[in-house]
């Protein structure tokens, strides 16, 4: 059906494929949903932290470890902190650790992807041996033994740009590799040639025709990527090798749990974290797999 | 064929090298000194001695040549001793990696026992209500973080049972006496089993229906299929006979490729629940400093991930003979 529809909107008006992709996605009532979540939760952490009537660093320790009240909504911690406001404020850093960390493989993925590809020979073979080595390398271990390697050397507040760092460094080969092979079969299309005739720079060619024609990956890839970065970045948290206090994120708050008194009697303090982990992967997993889908060629011819 | 698995195992060797030299100077960085990590806390050893340790250990010789004495001496199977355990770091990964095993050959038992039918069916009535179902299971599954997992099944069925046990893979009592019988034990360790392996079915079964489905999905697509319909057979043989026993070939490589990954555990996972496996050791090895022990175990993690990538490699050659001429 939503063939149909896309194919005579495409006869009435030039409509190009970018917006056949809006159109098919807009249909996806799934992926709306998701992208829908994933706004509200964007918007509540900029937002909920301005209007919050305290402050991040703000603490009574006459309220501590108060339960859930019409002041306090989520209780307070142990230093009598609104487990609110640390939530939220929680929440900025762990979605901008998963945008980063995403990016930073984004980047490096495309970028070795396209000359790989483009090039060939030699430096394909080196570039691809070197993702290779990185994509053999096992990820949690090593992500574990790094951080805790590196980690006494960077303050609290950079150890979220470290982690962002680690985490994209070591996740760019399964995109550089997808990237390559798209590349690969492009190069040989007739816009090439083209390109050839017109005597395009190798730079040019590669940033301006050929990455854009694999944009529809590098999206899908950066999405699921960054859902990925979030629980990775969670995870790291929670063992206290990634972000660690007074910066909250939402790993570090669940962390608090592994204290046998926050886990068994101030559920406050650990459940509400968890659940925003998981509605905010879930939301960017649904949006993933929505574009997907509406990229999907084999679906839109 | 056999050329073929040389030439995989041949192109491996200098990969698993780089790794080892990247976990080697990680190593480096990390702080403290391993002479004390060695001598324990509160040890009143003098500088002499400290030195004495330092030269024992190989510690004052430059990198690179400590790096080739450990690679010498690993390859005769030696990594060391672990200075926490007192023991070879060898006995202590061969006595820890069976609990992680236990653990997940159990779980991906069940996972496939599930996700096989789920994932036919998912297939056959695509986009269903079935297929509905498990499409947001499976999403589900992948999002939600294990360890939080874990800590809600421990928070609202572990503790209100008051019968399963919250933590570890023995209760306390026998570890000091003993236990009575095997049978016992036995079931001591698997009702200690029954979180854990839920928490790894349940991540295990979210991409595994998922690929089941997909590959069915492939084989239903096919010319074969329409003409075993056309031929006027029924629906069950066409799916039982004709599709899935086509579906499986993707299916069976994957089982090959999961099966080293069964000797490794999850670090967060058996942490959670202070469990005595392989990734509870690499972590607390972190900690403990022991650094023959993390080095060992990172590298143990390494060659599980190389094994699982050349069995897929070679059972994807096996299934498709042109991926071997290449």
């Amino acid at each position: 059906m939503a063939e149909k529809k896309a194919k005579t909107a495409r006869k009435k008006r030039a409509v190009g494929p970018w917006q056949i992709a809006f159109e098919r996605f807009k249909k996806n009532r799934v992926a709306v949903v998701g992208a829908s979540l994933f706004i509200i939760i964007v918007l509540s952490v900029i937002f909920v932290p301005m209007i919050s009537p305290y402050e991040i660093s703000e603490f009574n320790l006459a309220d501590k470890e108060q339960a859930p009240s019409s002041a306090h909504w989520l209780g307070t911690d142990e230093q009598g902190r609104d487990v609110l406001l640390r939530l939220f404020v929680g929440g900025r850093i762990s979605i901008l650790v998963g945008l980063m960390a995403a990016s930073v493989s984004v980047v490096i993925g495309s970028l070795v992807g396209g000359i790989a590809g483009y090039y060939g020979g030699a430096i394909d073979n080196f570039l691809m041996r070197i993702a290779e080595i990185i994509y053999s390398i096992p990820f949690t271990p090593t992500v574990i033994s790094l951080s805790a390697a590196l980690m006494w050397r960077v303050s609290s507040e950079q150890k979220m740009y470290f982690v962002m760092l680690l985490i994209g460094i070591l996740s760019w080969p399964g995109l550089a590799r997808l990237v390559r092979g798209q590349i690969l079969s492009l190069r040989e299309q007739e816009f090439m040639q083209a390109t050839e005739i017109l005597g395009i720079s190798d730079r040019s060619k590669i940033i301006k025709h050929l990455l854009p024609n694999t944009l529809a990956f590098i999206i899908v890839s950066a999405t699921l990527g960054m859902a990925g970065a979030i629980l990775t970045e969670a995870g790291l948290s929670f063992l206290g090798l990634g972000v660690t206090p007074p910066t909250p994120t939402w790993g570090n708050m669940v962390e608090r749990a592994r204290n046998t008194n926050v886990f068994r009697n101030m559920q406050w303090l650990w459940i509400p974290p968890g659940v925003m982990i998981m509605l905010t992967v879930v939301s960017i997993n649904l949006l993933g797999e929505g574009l997907r889908d509406a990229f999907d060629p084999k679906e839109i011819r | 064929m056999l050329k073929y698995i040389a030439r995989r195992i041949l192109h491996l060797i200098p990969v698993l090298l780089v790794i080892t030299i990247i976990l080697f100077a990680m190593l480096q960085i990390m702080p403290g000194d391993p002479v004390n990590a060695y001598l324990g806390i509160g040890s009143n050893a003098t500088v002499e001695q400290q030195q004495q340790i330092r030269e024992l250990l190989g510690l004052d010789e430059p990198l690179p040549v400590q790096y080739f004495s450990w690679l010498k001496r690993s390859l005769t199977g030696d990594f060391g001793t672990s200075y926490k355990f007192r023991k070879p770091v060898a006995d202590v990964i061969g006595k820890y990696i069976w609990n992680s095993f236990y653990l997940n050959v159990v779980a991906m038992i069940f996972a496939f026992l599930i996700a096989i039918p789920v994932g036919i069916k998912s297939a056959v009535k695509k986009y269903g209500l079935f297929d509905n179902f498990w499409t947001v299971f499976s999403l589900t599954g992948v999002s939600m973080p294990s360890f939080f997992f874990a800590l809600i099944l421990i928070f609202f069925v572990a503790i209100p049972s008051k019968w399963l046990p919250l933590n570890g893979m023995r209760t306390t009592i026998y570890l000091a006496k003993g236990y009575d019988s095997f049978g016992q034990e036995v079931l001591d360790v698997l009702k200690h089993m029954i979180l854990p392996v839920t928490v790894v079915t349940i991540s295990s079964l979210a991409s595994l229906t998922r690929y089941v489905r997909n590959s069915v999905i492939e084989v239903i697509n096919q010319d074969y299929i329409r003409t075993a319909r056309s031929k006027g057979l029924s629906e069950k043989v066409v799916i039982y006979k004709h599709a899935f026993r086509n579906a499986l070939l993707p299916i069976v490589t994957l089982l090959g490729m999961y099966i080293p990954g069964l000797f490794g555990g999850s670090i967060l996972l058996e942490t959670v629940f202070i469990w005595p496996g392989i990734g509870h050791v690499l972590f607390t090895s972190i900690g403990d400093r022991d650094y023959s022990m993390l080095m060992a175990a990172n590298t143990f993690y390494a060659i599980l991930m190389l094994a699982g990538n050349l069995l897929a490699d070679v059972s994807y050659a096996l299934v498709d003979p042109r991926v071997r001429v290449k």
